[in-house]
């Protein structure tokens, strides 16, 4: 060991700002949940959303096909599914691994906010759930307009159905993701309470729905309203039990409102403790 | 410190005015009054007396529930990362991010501290040379022994080169090389120019081997906060009695003589006037006692904090 002073390379430097440090967190969470894991799943739900939207375009019935037609990846229980995996593949060690380790004592105690610190998070979680939200229907649309199967129109038309479908699950799953990984110190408590929070809502939502008749049961479903959402951008002309603006704006506000939690429930951790 | 600002002096690392903090019903701190200057300070205090909430307050992390607290000049409250920009925190608990390497997580805390990417990389190299790390920078930190933690907790805290640095602990959990070796990279840290080093301890040996200045709490309560030096000096005009024998009728002995001793563990103090030596060994000798030893009192933190907590004790105040 060498008792002398650090001889540092550069001189005295002038620190970056706030955008600069979040970046560094953002940039950081990124690589650290790109894992073989994640790949996969993501692979698979390329593989799968490509899949259908292409096939269901190529064998469109006479008359070709239209936005409705790309409406099929949410109208099977895959796509959903593999969202969920992402979601909890990415989200639960989002917050988790820091509370677990403590190094959140670290993040806390330099010149950031609480709000950079979690916007840092919540950006990394959210790319990934875009990347199966949004990048596999886009991906399709772009695979059957290189083809030449479909005018730019409706492609153009479809990426802004897929864009806004995508969105508004991006932001309901991140926050769920954030949110339950803020509660625990554990990565798989986090998981399983994003997988069990998701099915039990969608579950409920199925099963009193269909005992009791009622309409608005139904918006308990995160699936059930990222259906209603995909119905009214694809304009499948469907007339679900769900108001797909009505559903859209909920998916939106639960996200907004989970983040709020996390942000709440990490604002009420001990940083420096004992 | 305690002292007004004079123009052109430096500004003080930390000044403390009226600050209280409660949980609730508990008091964290009571009305604490500071000024520390820059230099070397041992926060001490058992658990519980508050030097975590302080340190919490001094980051900026909780708000006074009265008072005002400054940083090397920035408002904890108002300011806080401004505050955090100039201070490197090395957590007393363990923190690290086991997956990353040593030289990846100690660039990375640098980049979240401010410093650019390429900057951030050098200065980890510099800092882990610094720390003797040099050689495991690229070992996952889950492989590193307890001391080699103690070692990237603190490089981590000065890679963005803090002209204050808050120290909780650094010595908890070392063996008693480990615990020389960290001191001495405290020492050559404290060389450094311009740097300040706020070591929070309850090992006071630790604060005599290093620090200038100290700043003492129990049960929330400011015991005492100066320059080291002269606070050990005022507390030691006493004398040191070891005796062999009765000590409770040496006690009354030296009461009849009209002297006022103290037990103080094994030994007694007392102020003794012009001559009162002789009167301690007439005493002993009325008692049957051996005079073991009989000399100046050396303070030493830990007696100082022992006097201030049973003088304070005696005040109602802790």
């Amino acid at each position: 060991m060498s008792i002398s002073a650090p001889r540092y390379a550069a001189g005295p430097v002038q620190l970056r700002g706030r955008l600069h440090r979040t970046l560094a967190i953002l940039f950081r969470e990124l690589q650290e949940r790109a894992g073989a894991g994640t790949w996969f799943v993501m692979a698979l739900t390329y593989a799968t959303v490509v899949l259908t939207v292409v096939l269901g375009a190529l064998f469109a019935p006479p008359g070709g096909a239209s936005l409705s037609t790309f409406y099929s990846p949410f109208s099977s229980p895959a796509w959903p599914f593999l969202v969920l995996i992402v979601t909890t593949a990415v989200g639960s060690g989002a917050i988790a691994d820091d509370l677990g380790n403590r190094s959140i004592t670290l993040y806390l105690s330099r010149p950031i906010h609480l709000t950079d610190y979690l916007a840092a998070k919540a950006s990394a979680v959210g790319v990934f759930i875009a990347l199966a939200a949004i990048g596999p229907g886009v991906a399709g649309i772009v695979v059957l307009a290189g083809l030449g199967s479909i005018s730019a129109t409706l492609a153009l038309s479809a990426i802004g159905a897929f864009i806004a479908v995508g969105l508004v699950t991006v932001v309901f799953f991140t926050g769920l993701a954030v949110a339950l990984s803020s509660l625990s110190t554990k990565p798989l408590y986090a998981g399983v309470g994003i997988f069990g929070a998701t099915f039990a809502a969608e579950i409920s939502a199925e099963t009193i729905g269909g005992v009791t008749g009622g309409t608005s049961i139904r918006y308990l479903g995160p699936f059930q309203d990222v259906q209603a959402a995909a119905t009214g951008a694809f304009q499948t002309g469907a007339s679900g039990t769900i108001d797909p603006l009505g559903a859209s704006f909920l998916l939106l506000g639960a996200g907004i409102l989970l983040l709020l939690g996390a942000w709440i429930r990490l604002a009420r951790v001990e940083v420096v403790g004992e | 410190m305690n002292s007004p600002t004079v123009p052109g002096s430096p500004v003080p690392i930390l000044e403390v005015s009226g600050v209280a903090k409660s949980f609730g019903a508990v008091e964290g701190l009571v009305s604490i009054h500071a000024r520390v200057q820059p230099g070397t300070v041992g926060l001490v205090g058992p658990n519980g007396a508050g030097k975590t909430t302080l340190l919490r307050l001094m980051l900026g992390l909780i708000p006074p529930s009265a008072g005002s607290i400054r940083v090397m000049g920035h408002s904890s409250a108002a300011e806080p990362l401004a505050v955090r920009s100039q201070v490197g925190y090395m957590p007393e608990h363990d923190c690290l991010i086991p997956s990353m390497t040593g030289i990846g997580f100690v660039a990375y805390m640098g980049q979240v501290s401010g410093l650019p990417k390429e900057t951030a990389m050098s200065r980890a190299h510099d800092v882990l040379q610094f720390v003797g790390l040099h050689e495991e920078r690229y070992r996952r930190i889950r492989e590193y022994s307890v001391g080699m933690r103690q070692r990237i907790k603190l490089a981590q805290a000065i890679v963005h080169d803090p002209p204050l640095c808050l120290l909780d602990e650094p010595t908890a959990g070392l063996d008693p090389k480990g615990r020389d070796e960290m001191l001495g990279l405290l020492r050559a840290l404290a060389r450094l120019g311009n740097r300040s080093l706020v070591l929070s301890t309850h090992l006071l040996p630790d604060v005599e081997g290093l620090c200038d200045q100290i700043i003492l709490l129990n049960a929330g309560h400011l015991l005492a906060a100066g320059p080291l030096g002269p606070l050990l000096r005022s507390q030691a005009d006493e004398t040191v009695v070891r005796i062999r024998g009765d000590r409770e009728a040496f006690l009354q002995a030296l009461g009849t003589r009209g002297l006022s001793a103290r037990a103080s563990g094994d030994e007694f103090r007392l102020k003794l006037p012009e001559g009162g030596a002789r009167l301690v060994f007439e005493a002993a000798s009325a008692t049957g006692s051996q005079v073991r030893f009989l000399g100046e009192s050396v303070r030493t933190v830990e007696d100082l904090f022992l006097a201030l907590v049973d003088s304070a004790g005696a005040r109602g105040v802790a």
